[in-house]
């Protein structure tokens, strides 16, 4: 599968995010609620999305990609930071005038079944955005809203019908056709095919690079599954804990993860072949998650590094180009792993332990 | 808890200063004459103009309020020129009467409720239930002085009539005095209020109930091999009851007005009845009163009552 | 599934060997549900008739040739005075002024009527008002309102409309006007508490990104959702209105003298039920089965519009 026929990043950067932070505040108190605390969900992010291109973003639960969506369409105000849309800076503007934008800017959700109201017919969902923005009205929006049905492969005479009578995926092709409507430049998908089945998964993708194709979009495709942003994206970017640890074409990720994190995220995903999967070696990180409230101090994946050392402890690497890298490709590590380096070892070698007890055979091979 | 409950009481305060500025409003800033009113409908323009001297109506708004809170403090309520009395006593003096009432009513409605309810949970849609439910509906539809007149009707007069005098008319004799005659004369009085509000009750225990001997806890303690009378009360009770107690909260106001309403049909002479009369000689003191009393008092047992339910449900303590 | 989803049902009378089996909206479901319920057709049945009866009260009043407020003396109360039964010439007897008690229950209806289903209307309205604003913009409005609603609602409703009437003086807009005041905060309560989660459904994300405004939001997403609790409550509204209003009038806080009025007809049996058991008998069970044919009727709309909630009574 193809992904995209326009030629990566050359386009001009359609969206930039500048330092983008969001954090919520944690209230207690009686009478008066006080801050107390502060849920850092996005904590100082920087990236381009250029025009015609898919960047991907991927992470685990909790690492802030749903919200960074948020703080991309200003469905969330932002704590601090820039978001510069299509030249023009849209990071403190009223929702009034948002509201102009969202022709060019959209977003389809994640769970099909609470992104549709289920009291109002398909019809009226997907001819929503046309009749907010006056842009056709009664027989011409019906014709409209079932084209649209075509496109993304819906029966145009189910028109009437309630989401409920659809199936998840058929939910989700309502979804992406009420984005569609005012044909946008740039959609935000947030996990658009995380709730479905695997089979149906395949379905929606190809119709999402399929749109791509024939309506010139530029997507940002969330997912916290990375064998399913190898096969849309252009470009990847790794998030984890409110920040970017590494951005990198899909061919450069996968071929030369520079980060540890983006290592054992590509190492932990499932190969089809057994006796492959016997020998690889995995790399596995000790603990959970930290809590956004409180980050780490230094480079935030320090706990859970097989490589950390001191300096990463005091100083937060930057997201740069490092050696060898070629140009966009950029890591924020201080010791980013090296082509031959494996890093299972490294996990195995700080005694974690854990390598050992899980039988992924092979896993020190060369010890 | 402590947080919990320290905001309940706050909230109470708040309530209640919400009352007394509004039953001040209302009397006192009305385009009517206060003193008018105070004095009474019988009032020369001497008296008039000394009520007015007296009370500080010429004195400034929140003046007047200060001292209205002041006294309300030192549970000093004013005083009735009708009935010549200090209102604070007056009230005092019919208090036992709705107590006394509305306790019992209160007492029998929980207890009907309850035990019908479970009865028809244990059962359904046995006869117990089947019956339950006629009753509950019939009940529910009725306003307290319907009932109060029919079951007057009907178990006072054709049955003295038949020669059988257990049930009373009306009027009151004090618990001290006479305790039967007490509670005879409070029968009837009392399952008119009971049954009205029981009705409620009835279905909420029952449904209530109803999902909680669903859950699988209960299901553990049967297979145990826990009676079924223990496994009922010491186990699902519990939780079923925790509706139950908020329903009740909610019932408190509506129990005093069932109570004023019970006191006119069966000539009870109680709080309720004072402020009915009161109305129509325009006594207002003594509505002053009534009014900020029974706004006291429930807004005291909102608090007992939340104070309850998060006893039995520690969510409530810990939100 | 969220609460409101509807169900996805092939009503078996549909399912014909062969043809196309049709799905049905929640609308329609509902009102499928409606008809088959028999207590809520009888209901309905009743609530027709005493609204024919109410609106042609005039026309009682002109067949039997007694006006409302016309008293007999002579033909309608004995030489005792005491009321007349009912006999040919007053199909329901007379009370204690002589006056025909059956126009009085046809004029008493009007007003029954007309206050629970103004009362209650008005009631909703508000209740949605606020609840929508307190729920749906939060913070400080939230509080505010909410505060507000909660204090309302531990307010003895009973004793404020004593002390009002002290004031203002018994009449019948008041009494409309203390009903609704005191019942649009359960609305308002229980549809905050609906927008509150409804706000935070991914549907109103995605209209928010789609450009609508608040309002629309507010009137196009969260309103139909709300729509089945409301109508429940606008029908458990109406019987508790009607309530009120006669207990009101019992009291002599409601309606003026000599207005027929079922709750004021009952205060005067007060003094007759023992020699003029009618004077009881016919406005009671007008009250009465008025008041059940409404809540009959609203816990079946309720069972219709969500049939997984609680039954109030159950029946068959």
């Amino acid at each position: 599968m193809g992904s995209g026929v326009t030629p990566a990043g050359t386009g001009p950067a359609l969206l930039r995010l500048e330092e983008v932070v969001k954090h919520f505040p944690i209230r207690r108190g009686i009478v008066f609620r006080r801050e107390v605390g502060r849920v850092r969900a996005v904590d100082g992010v920087s990236l381009e999305v250029h025009q015609g291109e898919t960047l991907g973003l991927v992470g685990e639960t909790g690492c802030g990609k749903s919200t960074l969506a948020r703080c991309m369409t200003r469905l969330y105000d932002l704590t601090s930071g820039r978001v510069v849309f299509d030249g023009h800076d849209i990071s403190r503007l009223p929702q009034r005038q948002l509201r102009r934008l969202r022709t060019d800017l959209q977003m389809i959700f994640q769970d099909p079944y609470s992104s549709l109201n289920p009291r109002r017919r398909v019809g009226s969902i997907i001819g929503d955005p046309l009749a907010i923005h006056g842009v056709a009205d009664g027989a011409e929006r019906q014709r409209r809203v079932q084209e649209l049905m075509v496109q993304v492969g819906l029966n145009p005479e189910h028109y009437n019908r309630f989401p409920a009578e659809f199936s998840g995926g058929q939910r989700q092709r309502i979804g992406i056709a009420r984005a569609l409507a005012l044909h946008p430049r740039l959609v935000v998908c947030d996990e658009p095919v995380s709730a479905l089945d695997v089979s149906i998964q395949a379905q929606i993708l190809n119709l999402l690079a399929d749109l791509q194709e024939r309506l010139g979009l530029t997507y940002v495709f969330i997912a916290h599954d990375l064998s399913v942003v190898r096969h849309v994206s252009t470009r990847i970017a790794v998030m984890y804990l409110g920040k970017i640890v590494e951005v990198a074409t899909a061919g450069d990720l996968f071929a030369r993860p520079r980060h540890p994190y983006t290592c054992a995220l590509l190492s932990a995903i499932p190969v089809p072949d057994p006796d492959l999967a016997d020998r690889r070696s995995r790399v596995l990180l000790a603990g959970d998650v930290p809590s956004p409230v409180d980050p780490p101090a230094g480079c935030r994946f320090h706990p859970r590094c097989p490589k950390a050392r001191e300096r990463c402890r005091l100083e937060e690497p930057r997201l740069e180009r490092r050696n060898g890298d070629p140009e966009g490709h950029v890591t924020a590590c201080h010791y980013p792993v090296g082509p031959d380096e494996d890093l299972a070892r490294a996990a195995g070698a700080r005694g974690d332990g854990i390598g050992d007890a899980v039988g992924t055979g092979g896993q020190h091979g060369d010890r | 808890m402590l947080r919990f409950l320290v905001r309940r009481v706050l909230f109470g305060i708040l309530v209640l200063w919400v009352v007394t500025v509004v039953v001040f409003a209302i009397f006192f800033l009305a385009p009517h004459d206060p003193a008018r009113l105070i004095a009474g409908r019988m009032a020369t323009p001497a008296t008039v103009a000394a009520v007015r001297h007296n009370l500080g109506l010429d004195r400034p708004v929140y003046v007047q309020y200060g001292s209205f809170v002041w006294n309300l403090l030192h549970g000093n309520l004013g005083y009735s020129y009708y009935r010549a009395q200090p209102v604070t006593q007056l009230l005092l003096s019919r208090l036992p009467v709705t107590a006394s009432l509305a306790l019992g009513a209160a007492v029998l409605w929980l207890l009907i409720g309850v035990g019908i309810g479970v009865l028809a949970a244990v059962r359904p849609r046995s006869l117990e239930d089947r019956a339950a439910t006629v009753f509950a509906l019939t009940f529910y539809s009725m306003p307290p002085f319907l009932l109060g007149l029919v079951l007057l009707y009907l178990l006072f007069f054709r049955l003295h009539l038949a020669g059988v005098t257990f049930f009373a008319g009306g009027g009151y004799t004090p618990l001290t005095q006479d305790p039967l005659g007490w509670a005879q004369h409070l029968l009837l009085p009392w399952i008119t209020l009971a049954l009205v509000t029981s009705v409620t009750y009835i279905r909420l225990t029952r449904g209530s109930m109803l999902d909680v001997l669903g859950e699988d806890y209960i299901r553990t303690a049967r297979s145990k091999g826990l009676g079924e009378l223990r496994v009922i009360v010491v186990h699902a009770l519990r939780s079923a009851l925790t509706p139950v107690v908020t329903q009740f909260g909610v019932d408190l106001a509506t129990l005093l007005g069932g109570a004023i309403v019970t006191e006119q049909v069966f000539g009870l002479p109680g709080l309720g009845q004072l402020s009915v009369q009161s109305v129509t000689n325009q006594d207002l003191p003594v509505i002053i009163g009534t009014v900020i009393l029974f706004a006291f008092f429930i807004v005291v047992a909102n608090i007992l009552v939340d104070v309850l339910y998060a006893v039995l449900d520690p969510r409530v303590r810990l939100s | 599934m969220a609460t409101g989803e509807p169900v996805l049902a092939m009503e078996r009378a549909d399912l014909e060997l062969g043809g196309e089996v049709a799905a049905r909206g929640p609308w329609r479901l509902a009102w499928e549900r409606l008809r088959r319920d028999r207590a809520a057709i009888a209901a309905t049945a009743f609530i027709v008739f005493i609204s024919l009866v109410a609106i042609g009260a005039p026309l009682v009043a002109h067949l039997t040739g007694h006006p409302p407020d016309a008293q007999y003396r002579d033909t309608g109360l004995s030489i005792n005075g005491i009321p007349v039964g009912p006999n040919r010439t007053f199909l329901f007897g007379t009370d204690e002024l002589g006056r025909d008690v059956l126009v009085r229950v046809a004029y008493g209806a009007r007003i029954s009527l007309l206050v629970g289903a103004v009362a209650s209307g008005l009631a909703v309205l508000v209740g949605i008002a606020v609840g929508m604003c307190a729920g749906y913009f939060g913070a400080a409005v939230d509080t505010l309102l909410s505060r507000f609603m909660d204090v309302i609602l531990s307010f003895p409703l009973l004793l404020f409309a004593i002390a009002l009437v002290t004031v203002v003086g018994p009449s019948l807009p008041l009494s409309v006007a203390i009903i609704v005041f005191f019942s649009w905060a359960p609305v308002g309560r229980v549809v905050r508490g609906q927008v509150l989660s409804l706000r935070e459904k991914e549907f109103v994300e995605a209209a928010r990104s789609v450009g609508a405004s608040d309002l629309r939001i507010l009137a196009v997403d969260i309103l139909p959702n709300l729509a089945a609790q409301i109508i429940v409550y606008a029908t458990l509204l109406v019987p508790l209105s009607i309530v009120f209003e006669a207990t009101l009038s019992f009291l002599g806080l409601g309606v003026v003298p000599p207005t027929a009025e079922w709750g004021s007809m009952l205060a005067e049996a007060v003094s007759y039920y023992q020699v003029a058991w009618w004077y009881v008998a016919f406005p009671g069970a007008a009250l009465l089965f008025t008041t059940l044919a409404f809540n009959i009727l609203g816990d079946s709309v309720r069972d219709a519009v969500d049939p997984r909630g609680e039954r109030m009574f159950v029946r068959g």
